[in-house]
């Protein structure tokens, strides 16, 4: 008898513990795990009168793949219900990839294509160059910042978007790519050809403005060397005794937010970040550390609709600690992170899994419409001001850059 | 020695029951991933084809849907706890991926509307709007190879209710809405156009000069733009406010300010001796009322869209005589369209129709005609679709067109 309260006990204790095991992560963020979780572990479907919601979607799907009129592909139809469903979260940024579309994702961030050597923006008839880098391959063809590229090997690129272009101008090593160009001030469309090579993206630039006074960084993505490579140019303009600093993020698109913390920590010490609010754990914040240099001249960070993510984060805590003022048009407004999971099928998607605060400044991520337009997010500029995207602009030009003259102005009115 | 036993026994018991524990963690593990994600992207459960390069294995529909849905509940950065919603998105994705100007998504407001101008009443300008997808041979390469742009469909006004908002301004059925409130509608006709011309002036058949002033247009448009689906709503949607509406007609922009109000459509209007059909539920019983006693009269069947066919079956059971009419198709069946109790005293009657004729006016059109009681007036439009309409759970629904009608006899 004894002996059987003691092993059913031993049995009691194992089973708790295999329980506890199988809710553990439901447990961790406080609940327990759905009846649907413990029913498909048991093998049983879970029925009941009324019809459940996957049963429902089984039906709605034979319905539209099954009697419609004409023939239908079931593949597509259930890829683009899966799309349909994570687009009803309303987040851009929580997206489904098919297969193919995964392939191409998997092509693009393991570098083995190659460009031509320019920072792209977008434009309705088809994109335009923001910048060209020095000595690339586009440079040495003769294209210019501000040039449109209206067609593509003979295939017009009217309403497309950067991304889409992107592909098309990106392909193997050495291979020619034929383009056409609209110029502002030139009449006729010219026609360009560029032989792909490797990039080698310098992310960091710098120049001394022509009144000799000012210096101009451009930091065109945070990658593993730009904190480096910012250290460097800015030692490289101080010892030509500069009066001020313009930091160029326009159409940084972000990257790596280690770089993006290590270059604030050189503007302030220990202070924090951002704060991290993910749906599992408590919010937690993050702070730079390293040692801090001395500014001993102004700072302005120019920016637009094309800064995103890290770059929005560097502008905006250095505002917030009140070290630099920001110039241009608003920013992009991208204030989450998302993870990618590769499915069983080739498939992948992305899901946001958590959010960011910057230190001072209420939340800055993006709202757009029904129609995917801005309604409000990122950060707004101190001092706005405007690009006509049908004026003859060269970003970096004092002459040609309003958002730049601008900047060089405020530096001015702090002496 | 016993003291030791019960060290080594408690040890056991310890290491028992972290076991128990990962064996938990572990069997939670498989149940969640045992379905749709990869745990190793490159040598996880892909199925290697004889080459050994990865190929693509085929998850069932169903699984795919409820692992989704419980992936979002348990990664997103938001609480997902509607899953009448997600449903609602999978079905949206579904009937999108159709391109199907007849088949067509509703959110809960739309599907409202909807509803109730299937039985005439209208809200906003007092307009039916039809969406026209450019055709695929139009929408290609230079090189001949299809593109593979979004394609955004045209807006165009099926029908306005008598007296209305829109009618009074001036908006006819056939119009194509241009934009609304100085939002350009988005069409990828203007990108086919650019696309055509530039290819004319490579083969220097055409100016430079032409091609850039649709640039310069598309440019300026493009400015301010505004989806299909928002225009419609903002056009058909609620019963207060002004709208700024500038739409084609006979190759002119006119543009005006109206003002949104409630307005209907009767099902039956006789006047001059022509008898007007909207094709919406109960207008059989209201004609068989006012119908001439000699069988003889004339149909005027413009302007109607609905593609409700029970609709054309009870017209044709009070017109025409019992027997088929032709057969409702798709590429999997073929159904005879049969009316079981008809007219014994054949009627007479002349169909006034045009390209705003469409689907079940339409397809009465074509099967009065097939059976030799009518005569047309005119040619009908080109969509002659037979459609079911769907609530979904939560107030959403959708239209699915099912069958295209022929006079084939099989």
């Amino acid at each position: 008898m004894k002996k059987f309260t003691k092993g059913f006990f031993v049995v009691a204790v194992f089973g708790g513990l295999f329980a506890a095991g199988f809710c553990w992560r439901d447990l961790q963020q406080g609940r327990f795990p759905s009846a649907r979780t413990v029913t498909t572990f048991m093998g049983i479907d879970s029925g009941g009168n009324a019809l459940s919601i996957g049963q429902q979607f089984q039906q709605t799907f034979n319905k539209i793949s099954g009697e419609y009129v004409r023939a239908t592909d079931s593949k597509k139809i259930k890829y683009s219900a899966i799309s349909g469903m994570m687009a009803s979260l309303g987040d851009p940024h929580t997206t489904f990839l098919e297969p193919t579309i995964a392939k191409e994702f998997d092509i693009e961030t393991s570098a083995r294509f190659f460009g031509i050597g320019a920072r792209l923006m977008p434009d309705p008839l088809g994109v335009k160059i923001a910048n060209v880098f020095t000595n690339g391959p586009a440079d040495r063809a003769g294209m210019k910042a501000s040039d449109t590229v209206t067609a593509i090997n003979g295939q017009v690129m009217a309403g497309k978007t950067p991304d889409e272009i992107a592909d098309k101008i990106r392909g193997p090593k050495g291979t020619v790519v034929n383009m056409q160009l609209l110029r502002p001030g030139v009449p006729n469309p010219i026609n360009i050809r560029v032989v792909r090579d490797q990039i080698i993206t310098p992310t960091v630039e710098s120049k001394i403005l022509p009144d000799k006074d000012y210096g101009y960084l451009s930091v065109s993505q945070f990658s593993a060397p730009t904190a480096k490579q910012f250290v460097t140019e800015v030692q490289k303009l101080e010892q030509m005794g500069i009066k001020g600093l313009v930091i160029d993020l326009r159409g940084n698109p972000g990257g790596l937010l280690n770089t993006a913390s290590d270059m604030l920590a050189l503007f302030a010490a220990d202070k924090v970040v951002v704060s991290m609010k993910e749906r599992t754990r408590t919010t937690y914040e993050r702070t730079a550390s390293g040692q801090v240099r001395k500014w001993n001249y102004p700072i302005v960070c120019l920016m637009n609709e094309d800064s995103a993510s890290a770059s929005e984060i560097f502008a905006g805590c250095l505002r917030d600690y009140g070290i630099a003022q920001l110039v241009g048009d608003h920013s992009y407004g991208k204030a989450s992170v998302q993870n990618v999971l590769p499915l069983r099928d080739t498939a992948s998607v992305k899901i946001t899994i958590a959010r960011y605060f910057l230190p001072t400044t209420p939340d800055i991520g993006r709202k757009v419409d029904e129609d995917g337009q801005y309604i409000s997010g990122g950060l707004a500029p101190d001092f706005p001001v405007k690009i006509d995207p049908n004026s003859d602009f060269v970003f970096g030009d004092l002459v040609k850059d309003p958002q730049l003259k601008k900047a060089v102005e405020v530096l001015k009115s702090k002496q | 020695m016993s003291k030791d036993n019960s060290g080594v026994k408690g040890a056991l018991a310890v290491l028992g029951g972290a076991v128990a524990l990962i064996l938990g963690m572990v069997a939670r593990d498989k149940s969640d991933m045992g379905g749709i994600v990869s745990r190793d992207p490159l040598t996880g459960v892909r199925v290697a084809s004889r080459d050994g390069s990865p190929t693509e294995i085929e998850i069932p529909e169903r699984q795919y849907f409820e692992e989704m849905a419980e992936l979002l509940k348990r990664e997103y950065v938001d609480p997902v706890e509607n899953d009448t919603a997600l449903l609602s998105g999978a079905v949206k994705g579904m009937i999108g991926s159709l391109n199907d100007p007849d088949s067509i998504f509703m959110d809960k407001e739309e599907f409202r509307v909807f509803q109730n101008m299937r039985v005439g009443k209208f809200e906003g300008i007092g307009v039916e709007l039809f969406y026209t997808f450019p055709r695929a041979t139009d929408n290609k390469e230079a090189d001949g190879s299809k593109n593979d742009d979004l394609i955004f469909p045209k807006i165009n006004v099926a029908a306005v209710t008598p007296g209305g908002p829109a009618e009074r301004a001036g908006i006819k059925p056939g119009d194509v809405i241009d934009s609304v409130n100085d939002h350009w509608i988005i069409n990828t006709d203007l990108l086919i156009r650019i696309r055509n011309v530039a290819k004319l002036v490579q083969q220097k058949k055409r100016p430079e000069s032409e091609l850039q002033a649709l640039r310069v247009e598309l440019r300026k448009k493009t400015e301010s733009m505004m989806a299909p689906n928002r225009a419609h709503d903002l056009l058909t949607i609620g019963t207060k406010g002004a709208v700024k509406v500038a739409w084609l007609q006979d190759g002119k922009t006119i543009s005006a300010s109206i003002n949104k109000a409630p307005s209907e459509i009767k099902a039956v209007t006789s006047e001059g001796g022509v008898i007007s059909l909207h094709m919406i539920t109960g207008v059989a019983t209201e004609l068989q009322r006012i119908f001439p006693a000699d069988g003889v009269a004339v149909l005027d069947l413009r302007n109607n869209n609905s593609n409700d066919v029970s609709v054309t079956r009870e017209l044709l059971g009070l017109l025409g005589p019992s027997g088929v009419y032709g057969r409702m198709k798709s590429v999997r069946s073929s159904e005879p369209l049969e009316v079981k109790t008809g007219q014994a005293k054949a009627k007479k009657l002349t169909l006034i129709v045009d390209q705003t004729t469409n689907g079940s006016a339409a397809i009465l059109a074509r099967a009065l005609v097939a059976k030799g009681i009518g005569t047309m007036q005119g040619t009908v439009g080109k969509r002659l679709f037979a459609g079911e309409v769907v609530r979904l759970p939560n107030g959403d629904g959708f239209t699915l067109v099912r069958a295209e009608y022929s006079e084939a006899k099989s």
